[in-house]
């Protein structure tokens, strides 16, 4: 079996998302048995399953797997139908569609947060005693039934959590408590009664590697290909059984960690997305010789899909993947959309990137609106703002570093959109690579100039269309299977 | 059914526990349905019932209750039973710290477990689990019968964060939450019972809980339901607030007012204000004495009947026991049972004792009781100060706490008895019964009714321990007096006889029945 580990398919890991499904797919597609196997607790795994049109049976989640509930009926739970719930007791009162209180005589004990795009169904349960505090918060997977219940310390730190089984027996528990400096932090996963034994583990990566020799113990022929390998590297070297392990990297976010992880004798490969990739990583090892494959492919419908050409959209509606961590890029674009504007006055802009917990998005916008850009520069971090985004641009632009994955160019294959890439763009040599564009400067006068350029001149997106639609050949399933075949074999 | 309401039934109990299980007993020997029901966590509820003669049928605790635990048959849980996480089990290192009374359990040089057992015994008490940075985040303890009773999680900083008191099957029935109130103050702040027959149900209080589990008992009893609050302070705000129909009975154990003998002006005592203060909300009040049901009645004009029951019953079994005459006792053997603390106010007895021992050199005194620890033991640190200047240390012994008392009142010539205050006095009455002379002060209320003076013992004015010291030295010298007084002590314990005490039972139990039923 081969199993794509990644660590969820929550909407903050949208760019992975993409490649797995592209892993996936094409492991299906040559009968290959596949599963996705993800990390993190999800409890809206199974929606986002249906969302990105996952089949459930092709993922399995460690706290499920503990849980035993990968395989569960799908109920949709109001506060209404849950038996625990006294009505004689206590009032239900409701308040729209977002919420529901239970109350005693006027006093508050429990706020019953309704499941978005749900009419009712039960999502979190917090009971507060007469002091308003919390006392418990009963979370529900999107399947259901009862899946966590979260404690706070008294000073409104996380305490624990415990993870239940279908029969409403607690099967984990997660310990947040001190560190050396006092701070609290999660401390240790305790799984019990698992086969009638009890485990103590001190972080997830040991609860994950225990769980990973579990799922796999009975598979000789297991073979883990692990995209996230900046979180999963570790589990995965600490396993007590061997199976072959292929580090997947779409990015070189610290390369020196890339060749330490690379270097373990207990990793049977590395497989970077483009060449420039692995010649970076070569430059700092002679011991790495990544493999490279791009997760870029397109099905046979896909290829013959229909799109807007470009000469029918008729808005100079310009796209551009950046990293809004990356200060420099972003203040560039912003100058450069200036410049194009004096030039194009209608053109807008719409910023796309990954959710990022390190990005104050209050303060982006600020940025923008001190531009007196906020009625022309968009910012979207969702995949369907992206795709919307997308289906109505002339151009993709690719700014930062880490801004994308070859799967994003995917947008570009299918609607047959021009893209420019700057210098320092990871991308940049494989759309040289692929003949599709050459890289611009990273400094806003050219990037200005690429973009008035192609804007404005019927016959360069022409080209660029024309020079799409060659390289197009190069992504059927087919090719993409003998990237990965070559890998694997 | 009765229910008999309390806080624990624990091993070194006070006069109330004790008039409880005479209580129990009586109602068994008339085959009538009693319990007691105590409100407070106890692991060591059913073990510590050997020291009495109730079983796991007679008692009924709350928590027990919503955990399926009333009666649970006992299984020898030992160390070895404990799980060992098993991805440490090859490098565990294991260490019996004997002052401790638990062992050790290390791996890699971190302590991740401690298993404590109860004293002497194999028998699993308690397991502390520690995380990876060994920090203490839980203890499980376990029911004196062998199962998880209470999972106790703790914060960072070692205080009680939560507490969920599990099933023999190990699902949760209650849990108990430690936060802060609006001052800051951590708290008890919240109950919660977990899928009782199916529902969850909150309560701010423990008061609240006790409500709602007297409210089931009574909602489940195919007779009318009778609860006693004997334990004020502890139910009878329960039982006051109760919705389910019931019969309600204060039971006055103490005076009512704080200075018990001004019962008419005197502040109300704490432990009854509220209860005496709602009285349209009870059925029945008991006293142990007249007197007191006297004082109530003039003072307060309840609408609800007074029952006069006595606390204290004389077995049978006692009443027609061979009688010791005063020449086989130790002579000038007197004897107190009370707890040290300064109601009791034994230094009073102490310095009577004294006075008397000028008199009669043999005189000694056996004070009966444990001490009582309020403000650092300061009444037990008083008593020995006056035993220490009175140069009485070869007289005066604090024996502590026993549960045989009984070759202790075949000895014992005189029983000296100087509280400020009293409900009735459980030992007084066991001593009568058993022939010793009683020497009380004109206390309410119990001890001058139970002591008649110039029949079986005397009575002397409050505070006024020369006066004792000069009875001490007249039934010494006098051991005429002294037998004669004996003798009136075994008589007059016939009115606490089984047969009269069970009458004023049926009393108040008939009286139940029909306002219960005509309601």
């Amino acid at each position: 079996m081969y199993y794509l580990l990644i660590n969820s398919l929550g909407e903050d890991n949208i760019e992975i998302n993409n490649n797995i499904k592209q892993q996936l797919r094409v492991f299906k597609a040559y009968d290959k048995p596949v599963k996705i196997v993800t990390r993190n607790y999800d409890r809206f795994q199974s929606q986002r399953c249906e969302q990105l049109g996952i089949s459930q049976a092709d993922v399995i989640n460690m706290f499920d797997y503990f849980q035993e509930t990968v395989t569960i009926d799908h109920k949709k739970p109001t506060i209404h139908d849950l038996p625990q719930i006294s009505k004689r007791a206590y009032e239900i009162q409701p308040h729209g569609p977002n919420y529901q209180e239970l109350r005693d005589g006027g006093r508050l004990i429990a706020h019953v947060q309704i499941m978005p795009t749900t009419v009712g169904q039960v999502n979190d349960i917090q009971y507060f005693d007469e002091f308003g505090n919390i006392s418990v918060t009963q979370n529900y997977d999107w399947r259901g039934f009862k899946s966590s219940e979260d404690y706070l310390h008294p000073d409104g730190n996380f305490a624990y959590t415990f993870w239940f089984n279908k029969a409403g027996q607690r099967v984990l528990q997660l310990v947040h408590m001190y560190n050396a400096d006092k701070k609290v932090i999660p401390t240790s996963y305790h799984l019990e009664n698992y086969h009638n034994n009890d485990y103590l583990f001190s972080n997830i990566d040991n609860l994950f590697s225990f769980f990973l020799d579990q799922l796999i113990k009975n598979d000789d022929q297991a073979t883990l290909i692990v995209n996230n390998p900046e979180d999963l590297a570790t589990a995965v070297q600490s396993l007590d059984s061997h199976p072959r392990i292929f580090l997947r990297y779409q990015h070189l976010f610290d390369p020196q960690q890339v060749i330490t992880n690379s270097t373990s004798n207990r990793i049977t490969d590395t497989i970077v997305s483009n060449s420039s990739q692995a010649a970076a990583l070569r430059e700092h090892s002679d011991q790495v010789m990544p493999a490279v494959i791009a997760d870029m492919s397109l099905s046979d419908t896909e290829l013959h899909a229909e799109y807007t050409p470009i000469a029918k959209r008729t808005h100079n509606n310009v796209v551009a993947f950046t990293d809004f961590t990356d200060d420099i890029s972003f203040v560039t674009i912003l100058k450069a959309w200036h410049l194009v504007r004096e030039t194009i006055p209608d053109a807008k802009l719409t910023l796309c990137s990954k959710p990022d917990s390190r990005v104050d998005l209050v303060a982006v916008f600020k940025k923008i609106n001190a531009e007196h850009l906020q009625k022309i520069v968009n910012v979207v971090i969702d995949q369907n703002g992206i795709d919307q985004a997308v289906s109505t641009s002339k151009l993709i632009l690719f700014l930062s570093k880490f801004a994308a994955t070859p799967t994003t160019l995917l947008y570009s294959f299918k609607d047959r959109i021009p893209v420019r890439a700057t210098l320092s763009s990871e991308l940049a040599p494989l759309i040289s690579d692929m003949g599709i564009g050459t890289p611009i400067s990273s400094n806003a006068e050219e990037i200005a100039k690429s973009v008035i350029n192609l804007l404005q001149n019927e016959s360069e997106q022409a080209t660029a269309v024309q020079t799409i639609e060659t390289a197009r050949n190069q992504l059927t399933i087919d090719h993409y299977w003998q990237a990965w075949q070559k890998v694997l074999d | 059914m009765l229910y008999f309401v309390n806080f624990n039934m624990p091993v070194n109990k006070s006069g109330i526990e004790h008039a409880q299980l005479k209580r129990i007993a009586l109602f068994k020997a008339h085959k009538v349905p009693a319990k007691i029901v105590t409100r407070d966590y106890d692991p060591q509820l059913h073990y510590n019932l050997k020291y009495t003669d109730l079983t796991d049928d007679d008692i009924l605790n709350e928590f027990d209750y919503f955990q399926k635990a009333t009666h649970v048959k006992t299984k020898e849980v030992t160390p070895a039973d404990v799980k060992i996480p098993a991805n440490f089990s090859d490098h565990v290192v294991k260490n019996w710290v004997a002052d401790q009374n638990y062992y050790e359990y290390y791996h890699n040089q971190a302590i991740f477990m401690r298993v404590a057992v109860f004293p002497n015994t194999q028998q699993v008490a308690a397991v502390h689990y520690f995380d990876t940075l060994q920090n203490l985040y839980r203890v499980d303890y376990y029911d004196r019968r062998g199962f998880v009773s209470k999972e106790q999680y703790y914060t960072p900083d070692n205080k009680v964060n939560m507490e969920q008191l599990l099933r023999p099957d190990g699902s949760v029935a209650v849990q108990q939450f430690y936060r802060f109130d609006r001052s800051m103050k951590r708290t008890t702040s919240q109950f919660r019972v977990v899928n009782y027959q199916g529902k969850d149900y909150e309560f701010n209080t423990i008061s609240e809980l006790l409500r709602f589990c007297l409210d089931e008992l009574a909602r489940k009893d195919p007779q009318v339901s009778i609860f006693v609050s004997d334990r004020s302070l502890v139910d009878d705000w329960s039982i006051m607030h109760m919705q389910e129909k019931s019969y309600k009975v204060l039971h006055l154990h103490n005076s009512q007012t704080n200075d018990a003998n001004d019962p008419m002006h005197s502040g109300l005592n704490y432990n009854y204000e509220l209860g005496l203060n709602n009285l349209d909300k009870w059925n029945a009040i008991i006293t142990a004495t007249k007197k007191q049901a006297d004082n109530v009645a003039a003072r307060f004009k309840p609408q609800i009947p007074i029952f006069v029951i006595p606390v204290g019953i004389v077995p049978n079994l006692v009443l027609t026991e061979n009688r010791i005459p005063m020449t086989q006792r130790t002579a000038g053997k007197v004897i107190a049972v009370a707890r040290i603390s300064n109601e009791k106010r034994l230094d009073d007895l102490v310095r009577a004792i004294g006075q008397a021992r000028e008199s009669i050199p043999n005189i000694t005194l056996d004070i009966y009781g444990y001490e009582n620890s309020e403000n650092d033991y300061a009444e037990p640190k008083k008593v020995r100060r006056v035993i220490k200047e009175l140069g009485l240390e070869d007289v005066v012994k604090l024996k502590g706490y026993t549960n045989n008392l009984l070759p202790v009142y075949q000895q014992a010539q005189v029983f000296g008895l100087t509280s400020r205050m009293e409900g009735f006095n459980l030992s007084l009455l066991e001593a009568i019964s058993h022939g010793v002379v009683g020497e009380t002060y004109d206390v309410n209320y119990g001890p001058n009714s139970i002591v008649k003076d110039g029949i079986n013992g005397h009575i002397v004015a409050l505070g006024n321990w020369h006066q004792m010291a000069n009875n001490f030295v007249k039934l010494f010298k006098n051991p005429a007096l002294l037998q004669k007084l004996s003798d009136g002590a075994y008589r007059s314990a016939e009115e606490y006889s089984p047969d009269n005490i069970w009458a004023t039972w049926i009393n108040l139990i008939q009286d139940a029945n029909q306002k219960i039923s005509d309601n």
